[in-house]
């Protein structure tokens, strides 16, 4: 009895694959999306939500066997990266089909890569400042931040899924790796504190340790309508960073065809709805002309914004997280 | 089962877990082991920081752990006195918390805001490794205990009785007893120390938030944090089961190197004097109220802080799997140490049981075999990453050597002896399980059994790193919890695994004493 058991553990704990789209996602709990996605479609969905850097590292372990279909996460560095190792299905516009239709805004055209590899799902700032409303507000200045007094909160890049983004989007607000490297030393030199995820630095606000916090908007909009005492401050430039969907190289014609209509549900009025209906990961500005900003986010529109080159910082990624650990460490 | 079968199976699964493990030691000498297909390589970040902390750390500990584990594993072994069973099971209670959950509870007492979430400057580098130091030697003390009492175990008894005899002078007995006593206190460091520098669940979440580099924890940070670096993660196994082999060699050398214990019949205990008592109390308070009852309190406390108590669908389902992965892990590695044990009578099996066996498991921590895993199972020629076969498999070879330590005792030689008294009689194989070798050993099974569910129930780093996407048990999502400071979810969660633990433990006691009553 007890052999059967096991044997039916085993058969509960195999994965489903066949007829099922995988998604590996850093995009936070399915919510409606998933659930109307498969209603709609009639598609089952395996929806596999981690944290953005194990997503890459299981992707990379799993390699020429990928166990995925569809990745979902935040930052085009990272997707250059995964696409130069040949790990990404290309899907160039025009050809492809996937991205001819679409209205999309000018800022998220400016997102497309050629190759097709990636598709943008939302546009985030990259690097925004939180603080108190009890604290002064902060100058909307990358450079400035050396001179606040009190202590300045990071994420660790090495730690956290979007703290890449946040430090390759200051590097290039400031003029790039150099000037980038000079504010984070006096950064990281000074009484910085270096937190390994975004709620532990929130927390590290709320309770007073931390004076001003960097963060990516969704976080830091998400955190200021949860608790008003919260400041969210959008810095100039602005580093604009894509939500960026992503198939594998590995998956099978049925499958593509899955993620093909997976992105382009995404990508509808009401797909983009269903994105904003969600608390936290919803906080995005769209990328087609006929999703509406969310309430709570700011009009980008007369604001400076830059785009990090994804190719460039996507080859400098490990370089760059190294760097900030042993400047952290004091190396 | 026939005896080739059990050999060929053994045989089998020790390729399964000994050839990944050792293709990637080798991968910093031999490069060309390395898969077909690895992750970008870029620079990294060195060792050296890790390699010392983690040697700091693992000394500092098992010296401070060493005097009172002695004294706690005497009185345990040697003495009777109320409490000392209630201080055994707190002894295995904490063996069994996890390191992870340790700190939460700690970190909900703490309020972590004002102290764990501080900056380095408010409680200083000093101050940061002690509380790193405090955390490893609340886990290991409880092992370092059960280290003492082998220790303990392996001396005659009449020792004692001989020195009360004829060594009249206080001083020279108590030199007597310190020479005496000298090899377990060195037998529990070397075992602290071990458990101290493996230490994964401690490691990662307390020595990330403080920014303290080990290398238990650098092993999976080279595969699941940014830079993935695969030769790095290899080059942090090898130093660090160069660190976990060094102690075991000393202990090899030792006289007690390859000893087994042979616990003492508890009537032949003494009656511990009234000095003895309060002592024996003063160091279970010491091992149970920050290594056990604080963490768990706080957890179960916070529970209380606010209405919702509803697990989330995703706790429920880590439950689940804990359970699924649990119950058959544990039932395999139960089942091959009992076959194993009733297949090896004496000599070579027997010695390759309980001599490599162990070196095996002391010095390839759980890290360094998921790691390998991970590596060996993601390509060709078994691209199995995405089952759940290469955790079942990790689990079963870390929990073989605890099936084999509770089991040898109850398989002991008069058990085979039956077996072959009723063999010589003609008595067929399956009435010779169900009648002659099953009833006496429900009960160690059943020990053995639960004592593996509940160690995988709640089981790191493997599951963090070789658990198929969507099926990971609930100690990954105790961790994200964690890391998502979602406090009051981890502790509700926490307590429904602690809680289902011990509901499948009764049921199995309680199954137990219905087939011995049916029996």
């Amino acid at each position: 009895m007890l052999l059967l058991a096991c044997a039916l553990a085993l058969w509960l704990l195999w994965p489903a694959r066949r007829g099922t789209l995988v998604i590996y996602s850093a995009m936070g709990p399915p919510g409606p999306v998933v659930a109307e996605f498969e209603h709609e479609t009639g598609l089952a969905v395996r929806y596999v939500n981690m944290n953005g850097n194990a997503l890459l590292a299981r992707i990379y372990a799993e390699g020429r066997h990928p166990g995925w279909d569809v990745a979902w996460f935040v930052g085009d560095a990272a997707a250059a990266e995964l696409d130069r190792s040949g790990l990404l299905r290309r899907t160039p516009s025009g050809s492809g089909s996937l991205t001819a239709d679409i209205d999309w805004t000018s800022d998220a055209r400016k997102m497309l890569p050629v190759d097709g590899s990636a598709l943008p799902t939302g546009l985030m700032v990259a690097g925004v400042f939180v603080t108190r409303r009890t604290t002064p507000a902060p100058v909307p200045d990358w450079a400035a931040l050396q001179f606040r007094s009190g202590t300045i909160g990071l994420v660790s890049p090495a730690l956290s899924g979007t703290a890449f983004p946040v430090l390759s989007g200051m590097m290039a607000a400031v003029g790039g790796v150099g000037p980038g490297h000079a504010l984070l030393r006096s950064l990281l030199g000074t009484e910085a504190f270096v937190a390994p995820s975004n709620p532990i630095l929130l927390r590290a606000l709320r309770a007073g340790t931390v004076s001003l916090a960097v963060l990516p908007s969704e976080a830091a909009f998400a955190a200021a309508a949860r608790d008003p005492a919260l400041r969210v401050t959008i810095p100039e430039p602005a580093p604009l960073e894509p939500v960026v969907l992503v198939v594998s190289a590995g998956a099978g014609q049925a499958a593509v065809q899955e993620a093909v209509r997976f992105a382009r549900f995404l990508l509808e009025p009401r797909g983009q709805a269903l994105l904003r209906a969600q608390p936290a990961e919803g906080l995005q500005w769209p990328v087609t002309r006929d999703a509406t900003v969310p309430a709570g986010l700011p009009a980008l529109a007369g604001r400076r914004l830059i785009h990090p080159d994804p190719a460039v910082w996507g080859a400098q990624e490990a370089n760059e997280i190294v760097w900030f650990r042993r400047t952290q460490d004091g190396g | 089962m026939t005896r080739v079968s059990i050999l060929a199976m053994s045989a089998l699964l020790g390729a399964a877990v000994l050839l990944p493990v050792l293709r990637f030691l080798l991968l910093p000498i031999l490069p060309g082991l390395a898969p077909a297909f690895a992750p970008p390589t870029a620079s990294v970040p060195g060792l050296g920081a890790a390699t010392l902390g983690s040697l700091l750390v693992a000394t500092t500990t098992g010296l401070l752990t060493a005097p009172p584990a002695a004294a706690l594993g005497f009185f345990l072994e040697r003495r009777r006195w109320f409490g000392r069973r209630l201080c055994a099971g707190a002894c295995w209670m904490a063996l069994l918390l996890p390191g992870y959950l340790l700190v939460a509870g700690w970190e909900i007492v703490l309020d972590a805001s004002s102290w764990l979430a501080s900056p380095r400057g408010h409680i200083g580098l000093a101050g940061d490794w002690l509380l790193l130091v405090a955390a490893m030697a609340a886990k290991g003390l409880p092992v370092a205990v059960l280290a003492a009492r082998i220790g303990w175990s392996l001396l005659p008894p009449a020792l004692e009785d001989a020195t009360q005899v004829n060594l009249r002078g206080m001083r020279r007995r108590i030199r007597l007893i310190l020479v005496v006593s000298a090899p377990i206190m060195l037998l529990t460091f070397l075992l602290g120390f071990d458990q101290t520098i493996d230490e994964y669940g401690i490691a990662s979440v307390l020595g990330q938030r403080l920014h303290l580099h080990l290398l238990a924890a650098e092993v999976s940070a080279s595969l699941l944090q940014w830079p993935v670096s695969w030769p790095r993660a290899a080059t942090c196994a090898d130093l660090l089961v160069g660190a976990s082999l060094l102690p075991f060699l000393m202990r090899w050398r030792s006289r007690h190197g390859s000893a087994m214990p042979d616990f003492a019949d508890p009537r032949s205990r003494r009656t511990a004097t009234f000095g003895g008592r309060a002592l024996a109390w003063s160091l279970f308070v010491l091992l149970a109220v920050p290594g056990l009852l604080v963490p768990v309190l706080a957890l179960v406390s916070d529970l209380r802080a606010g209405p919702d108590w509803l697990l989330s669908p995703e706790g429920a389902r880590g439950l689940l799997w804990s359970a699924l992965y649990g119950l058959v892990a544990a039932t395999m590695a139960v089942g091959l140490a009992a076959a194993a044990l009733a297949g090896t009578a004496d000599g070579t099996g027997r010695a390759l049981l309980f001599r490599v066996l162990p070196l095996f498991t002391l010095s390839v921590p759980g890290i360094v075999l998921g790691a390998a895993f991970v590596v060996g199972y993601s390509g060709a020629p078994v691209p199995v990453l995405d089952t759940p076969l290469p955790l079942l498999l990790a689990e079963v070879a870390t929990s073989l050597p605890v099936g084999l330590l509770v089991l040898r005792e109850a398989m002991g030689r008069r058990l085979r002896m039956r077996g072959d008294a009723a063999r010589v009689h003609g008595v067929g194989l399956p009435a010779r399980i169900e009648r002659i070798h099953a009833p006496p050993l429900l009960p160690p099974l059943a020990r053995a059994w639960c004592l593996c569910f509940c160690r995988l129930f709640f089981e790191l780093p493997l599951a963090q790193m070789l658990a198929p996407a969507g099926r990971e048990p609930v100690g990954v999502i105790l961790v994200g919890l964690g890391e998502a400071q979602r406090l009051r979810d981890e502790a509700v969660l926490a307590c429904a695994g602690m809680g289902m633990c011990g509901a499948i433990v009764l049921a199995v006691a309680l199954a137990v004493m219905v087939a011995r009553r049916v029996q």
